[in-house]
Parts: C-alpha cells; sequence; structure tokens
C-alpha cells in the first residue's frame, strides 16, 4: 500500500491496492478520511464508502489489475464536489441488464448511483475508470 | 478479518445466524455458507442479526434477497434484525428495505415469525 499524500484538506490524493478482498478496509478507511477532511457528514461519510466499496469490488472482481497486480484509488476535490476514482486494467462494464437477471450480482452500479451525485464508468485501452461524483450538502 | 459470525438453533424450524463487523465481498462467502447450512439442516425460518454489524456491501444484500426469494418460495421466511442508522439508510436508499422484512429489534423480529405460525 502507498499513500502519496495525506487524505484530507486540500484532497489530492492516492491509495494503491493489492486486487484483494482483503484490501477492502483500506479503501474504506480513506475514503472516510477523505470525506471527514472534506465536511462530510457521517451519513455522507457511510455512503461515499459504500459506493467506492461497490467500485473497488467490482475491479477487483471483474476488472484486471496491473501488471504490478494493483488498482489505483484516487480522490480530488473539484467544484464543491469530492470525487473518487477507481481505476484497473479491465474491460468490464456492468449491463443493465444484469441488474434485475441476478439477485445476488450485478447490483453494484445501481447501488453506487443511489447515494453519490454522479457515476462515470469510462472504458479506454488501459482499463476502467469508475468516477464517483458527490457534493457537499449546502 | 474484520467481521464476525456465528449460528444457533432457536427450534428444529427456526434458525439464527448472527454476522457483526463489515460485511463486504471477504465476508459474503461465509454467510452465504452459513445461510446454507441453516437451510440445509431443515430451518424455514431464518433470522439473520445485523445489529452488531457496521457496514453492508451489495455482495451481502443479494446473499440476503437470494435468501429471502428462496425461503419465500418453499414458503418460509427471512427475518432481519437491524438497528444501525447507516445501515438502515443504506437498505432505504437501494430500495431493498421493501423486499425484506428488517426489524429494530429481537422482539420485533421474532413477533414477525410468531405472526407467521
Amino acid at each position: 500500500m502507498h499513500v502519496s499524500a495525506a487524505a484530507p484538506a486540500s484532497v489530492e490524493a492516492e491509495l494503491v491496492l493489492r486486487a484483494e478482498p482483503s484490501q477492502l478496509a483500506t479503501a474504506r478507511r480513506f475514503v472516510e478520511g477523505a470525506a471527514a477532511g472534506f465536511g462530510f457528514d457521517e451519513r455522507g461519510r457511510h455512503e461515499l464508502a459504500f459506493a467506492v466499496n461497490e467500485a473497488v469490488s467490482n475491479a477487483i472482481e471483474h476488472g484486471r489489475p496491473s501488471p504490478e497486480g494493483t488498482i489505483r484509488l484516487t480522490v480530488a476535490d473539484e467544484d464543491g464536489a469530492l470525487i473518487f476514482s477507481v481505476e484497473d486494467h479491465g474491460t468490464f462494464v456492468p449491463k443493465a441488464s444484469m441488474l434485475e437477471a441476478l439477485p445476488e450480482r450485478g447490483r453494484g452500479l445501481a447501488f453506487m448511483a443511489a447515494v453519490v451525485d454522479e457515476v462515470d464508468v469510462c472504458r479506454g485501452p488501459a482499463g476502467t475508470v469508475v468516477r464517483l461524483s458527490k457534493r457537499r450538502a449546502a | 478479518m474484520s467481521y464476525m459470525l456465528k449460528e444457533r438453533a432457536l427450534s428444529e424450524d427456526t434458525r439464527v445466524v448472527t454476522v457483526g463487523g463489515e460485511l463486504d465481498m471477504g465476508a459474503a462467502p461465509e454467510l452465504r455458507g452459513a445461510v446454507s447450512r441453516a437451510l440445509e439442516a431443515g430451518a424455514s425460518t431464518l433470522m439473520v442479526d445485523l445489529s452488531e454489524a457496521t457496514f453492508i456491501d451489495s455482495t451481502t444484500i443479494g446473499v440476503l434477497v437470494a435468501t429471502h426469494q428462496r425461503l419465500g418460495l418453499a414458503g418460509g421466511s427471512l427475518e432481519i434484525v437491524c438497528c444501525e442508522p447507516n445501515l438502515l439508510r443504506v437498505f432505504e436508499v437501494v430500495g431493498i428495505n421493501r423486499e425484506l422484512s428488517i426489524h429494530a429489534t429481537w422482539d420485533a423480529a421474532l413477533g414477525a415469525f410468531a405472526g407467521t405460525r
């Protein structure tokens, strides 16, 4: 695990995770720290941890880690919103039809969208980036 | 390991799975296994106690939904005990609170169970 900057304050930080479920708790602590530093209340912090946890879980399960076997989680603030990005080197994009078809799987994307303001999934030649944006309550 | 899990029988056809801590995709297989053991042991009512849980993800929610559906088809029921506001909020925003039978206390869950008899 590498943390290139302390999470809070003028938020710009990065966490590099191994593509293993045991890393999810580390990802959640990183998100909670950044969200607290940005001024989110308990509910907002939990919602962000929930959404990012879903994105990292998808990357672990369906993505392909970098050649080093890692997934990259970054945070930045932009126009009053906190933005988390989860990058892996796979090209999995959940299909909408999966949301209904499989009770145990595939709900992650819809769940993320329920608790943050924007979810963007960008698939490029280098991999998949899921970007989650949530504004601080006014 | 950031979660804990216990299993016990309340009666011949009623079993309890208590699962606490942070329930993410690392914990979901254990919960799925405990639920399967309870159903294979003949439980028609399963109580899942989340009183000590502080986090739940879509994988774990999926296990609960699948269990609810499986028990429903067999004429049984899944009763969930949960009082943690963050978890209740997650159940609500993803719309699962309408699908699952969630109770704030053990007494309420036992009452719901008794009401089905």
